[in-house]
């Protein structure tokens, strides 16, 4: 044992298990060895009381904190981080409430490279070389070489996170109406709203628009396509020549793509022609139903597909005339928006199909 | 079963599985706490939550690796200290002239409800002077100690020190302390009454 008798002040402070009965948070055994202890040597109280004032008395002034707001904002980014590598349906705690409290529209969008690779001379110079060297206005570079994400600001305050082998250029102080950023590879975006100065990521041959949002884009040089796929709010996705064609009109009518959330639009390089679809695994959008479990009794089948279309912001096109009679018993709650309406076509004797998007069932009637 | 109520311990191994709800659980929980820890390590309050959200995806990426832990806070702690360094260890600066080269920003108080005598007040005000006079790594460990609860085993990881420096660092600080807590004393016998009261 410890001659606890020759203990100073300082020796209280660092000994590990006088701290813990300082705090009540000793064992029992624990707690009657110092009470015991105390009792033999009423000269150590004078002391040990000191050392406990200290121990349970010292205050740290509050320094800085983040708002509550602000807290749902980084922990709603967290989300859109990590998110892609979840392979689960997510639901989300009610008590949360991010979407609720996120003022700012939460949209992913990302434009993953497909399987295919295109072979390219080295000679070549990739499409972003080309776009910086052609841009108006000087720009300033950011490259990750390092094998983790790299966070940065661009001069409107908006965020970067900058995945490895990707750079990203932007000017020093996008002056002019819009606010322009050039990048090749992958990085996630948290968009300082602006409407009056619209955000545009130039990424191969697509430009992606938007006013202000969170999204990722992944669009390296050597891969065939390029994705973009939005979880909720609103982007524009065009063509880079469709795009420079419609700089030089005002109110022009340009071919383009507009997603909406769960959807994505996929570019074919090569051919120039866009495929809208939805993302693999939808997730809801519509914070109303965040931490529902969908129970159904009888439920006609028709408000199940319109109350899924509410919650996912989805369109599903269905017969209402031929469906009038199904009807559906069940319980979901995790399972993946197209495992749902799997589920229920199997009951119902349907089909579905995915046709630009939307989710069109095909059924014979109950 | 509600998951907001889950103690650390079960929400990390639910969070080990995969549990998603579990790690937005865990993120909720700490967020605040690492920011405030954090920003009193460095001073650009962006970086510091960037530096944190860099810390909550990779635990997430090594859901599958990391370990069984009781000390979610502490295990927290330390990943953050390491990252806010690592990240300016890039930026030029060696990591041996970052760990002697830091701030950290804190000022201490000692809560004396019990006490109503001037002379001692008087005395708790001298100590907290004291206290805020310490060096940077004092109080750090200080803060570390007596604020977050950790023991010297921990804060020995989290400070990248061994457990030795540690617990030189605290007896050199908590010896200047104790020089100024001589001379009257007798008001310690009226609190020291009522802690054994109520004990």
């Amino acid at each position: 044992m410890k001659n606890y008798q020759d203990y100073q002040l300082t020796d209280f402070l660092l000994d590990e298990s006088f701290n813990r009965w300082a705090r009540r948070e000793s064992s029992p055994e624990e707690g009657a060895f110092w009470q015991n202890w105390l009792s033999q040597y009423p000269d150590k109280r004078e002391v040990v009381e000191q050392a406990r004032l200290l121990i349970t008395g010292l205050r740290v002034k509050p320094y800085r904190e983040i708002t509550e707001q602000e807290l749902f904002n980084q922990v709603d980014q967290i989300r859109l981080h990590t998110n892609q590598r979840r392979s689960i349906g997510v639901s989300i705690p009610k008590q949360f409430g991010w979407w609720a409290r996120t003022a700012a529209i939460v949209l992913l969008v990302s434009v993953i490279g497909m399987s295919i690779w295109v072979n390219r001379n080295a000679s070549n110079e990739s499409v972003y070389v080309q776009l910086i060297q052609n841009a108006p206005v000087a720009l300033i570079e950011k490259a990750n070489t390092t094998r983790v994400p790299l966070s940065l600001h661009l001069p409107d305050g908006s965020q970067v996170t900058l995945q490895p082998n990707s750079r990203i250029s932007f000017s020093k102080q996008f002056k002019g109406d819009k606010r322009e950023v050039y990048l090749m590879g992958e990085a996630f975006f948290n968009v300082r709203k602006n409407p009056r100065k619209p955000f545009y990521v130039h990424a191969n041959e697509v430009v992606t628009k938007v006013l202000g949002t969170s999204f990722t884009v992944e669009a390296y040089d050597n891969q065939a396509n390029v994705q973009v796929a939005v979880r909720t709010g609103q982007v524009s996705v065009f063509a880079r020549n469709d795009w420079q064609r419609a700089q030089k009109e005002v109110n022009s009518d340009v071919p383009g793509v507009v997603l909406t959330p769960n959807q994505k639009v996929v570019f074919n390089r090569q051919e120039g022609h866009f495929h809208r679809t939805i993302i693999p695994n939808p997730v809801i959008i519509n914070h109303r139903f965040a931490n529902d479990v969908f129970v159904y009794d009888e439920t006609p089948v028709t408000k199940i597909f319109t109350q899924l279309e509410d919650a996912y912001g989805v369109d599903i096109v269905f017969d209402e005339q031929l469906l009038k009679h199904c009807t559906l018993t069940a319980r979901f709650h995790d399972e993946p928006l197209l495992e749902k309406l799997n589920l229920i076509c199997q009951i119902t004797n349907a089909s579905y199909q995915i046709v630009d998007a939307q989710i069109v069932i095909s059924a014979q009637g109950c | 079963m509600k998951a907001d109520l889950l103690d650390d311990t079960s929400l990390w191994q639910r969070f080990r599985t995969g549990d998603a709800v579990a790690f937005d659980q865990l993120v909720h929980r700490y967020f605040q706490q690492l920011y405030r820890y954090g920003v009193r390590l460095d001073t650009d309050d962006e970086y510091v939550k960037d530096c944190i959200q860099d810390v909550f995806v990779e635990l997430w990426q090594r859901r599958n690796t990391v370990n069984e832990t009781e000390f979610v806070k502490f295990y927290l702690l330390k990943s953050l200290r390491r990252r806010i360094f690592r990240g300016r260890a890039k930026w030029g600066s060696g990591w041996e002239s970052i760990q002697e080269d830091y701030r950290f920003e804190v000022e201490f108080s000692i809560e004396s409800q019990l006490i109503n005598q001037q002379s001692t007040h008087d005395q708790i005000r001298q100590l907290e002077a004291l206290l805020n006079q310490l060096s940077k790594r004092q109080k750090e460990v200080i803060f570390l100690k007596f604020y977050q609860n950790l023991t010297h085993e921990q804060i020995a990881e989290v400070m990248s020190l061994n457990r030795q420096s540690v617990y030189n660092i605290l007896h050199e600080a908590l010896l200047r302390l104790r020089n100024t807590w001589q001379g009257d004393m007798a008001f310690f016998m009226v609190i020291l009454d009522l802690f054994v009261d109520c004990a």
